[in-house]
């Protein structure tokens, strides 16, 4: 069932499309058809959509910069209850939520990627996310069984980019680990399965 | 479980005020499955995924092109993933996927615009 588009963010990338997309054309593949949208446009859209509360939404960090541009991480909670990592580029919004933000972790994070859905496919492979305050090191373990450590901003915010040459041989991270203070292990996270070949 | 996550996704949809169409559940999703939506078309394109989960846990959403590659893939630990995507101009369609080491209930919807001056396919 289609609704009418009545979101003003959503109207204004409708017709943003619209102008850029040269309609009638069967585009079998993405590309930079489009100028990129402001970080504001798609928080807004997420705002709508996940139910968030506005006036709660925090910035804890701006990290990143070209070619992959500015990633703006965000959290806040939802009206209804639970919270959300948010996580910002120029062209696209990827956002996890849960009952509670580190309810079973002591991370919240989203991993965003282009290029799957094999390991050997993937092009572009980025963890981002918010830290619990007890969280005082991170550490990405890829799955060639190598670490890596995470910066943590002032806001315990991160952003993880996977090295292009792992990623053409096939490594990608395969658990997140938290440390705290003293470097006592407090958290593990497995990432999950990709699918098979 | 499978109401929770239903009447998670009316929220969502109610809250945007836009296109929104579940494309796969409530049903269960056992580790490694996935469900799909139709491609979009010239005149309606998927721009926002979303999978909605019964317990806290991994989910996967992406958009796969014609030959099967995965675009603007988000993965996430919790009960919801939402990935919203505006180069949209491309030929998709919506895909979500259990990436954890259980099964659980899913709801995955997909957000659309309408392209007002579109030629249909």
């Amino acid at each position: 069932v289609h609704a009418g588009v009545t979101r003003p963010a959503l109207a204004t990338l409708t017709a943003t499309l619209v102008v850029a997309s040269g309609c009638g054309s069967l585009a079998t593949a993405p590309g930079p058809e489009r100028p990129q949208a402001a970080h504001d446009e798609l928080t807004e859209q997420a705002i709508a959509r996940l139910g968030l509360d506005e006036a709660k939404l925090e910035r804890r960090a701006a990290i990143g910069s070209k070619p992959h541009g500015r990633h703006s991480i965000y959290i806040a909670p939802k009206k209804g209850g639970g919270a959300c990592v948010l996580v910002v580029t120029d062209d696209r919004l990827g956002a996890g939520c849960n009952p509670v933000l580190f309810g079973e972790h002591d991370v919240a994070f989203v991993e965003s990627s282009q290029g799957g859905p094999t390991a050997r496919a993937t092009t572009e492979l980025r963890l981002a996310g918010v830290a619990s305050p007890r969280v005082r090191s991170l550490e990405v373990e890829l799955s060639n069984g190598l670490r890596a450590q995470v910066p943590l901003t002032a806001g315990n915010a991160f952003l993880y980019e996977a090295a292009v040459s792992d990623l053409r041989d096939g490594v990608v991270p395969a658990a997140l680990h938290a440390f705290k203070g003293g470097g006592r292990q407090i958290d593990t996270i497995p990432l999950g399965s990709v699918p098979p070949a | 479980m499978g109401p929770t996550v239903a009447i998670a996704a009316l929220v969502w949809a109610a809250a945007a005020g836009a296109t929104v169409t579940r494309y796969y559940g409530p049903a269960v999703l056992v580790p490694g499955a996935g469900g799909g939506s139709a491609y979009d078309t010239p005149c309606e394109r998927w721009v926002a995924n979303d999978m909605v989960r019964s317990v806290p846990s991994l989910g996967t959403v992406a958009f796969v092109d014609l030959w099967g590659g995965w675009h603007d893939t988000l993965k996430s630990w919790g009960t919801e993933t939402l990935q919203i995507a505006s180069r949209t101009i491309w030929t998709k369609k919506a895909h979500c996927y259990n990436s954890w080491s259980a099964a659980y209930w899913a709801n995955c919807s997909r957000g659309s615009v309408f392209i007002n001056t579109c030629t249909p396919a």
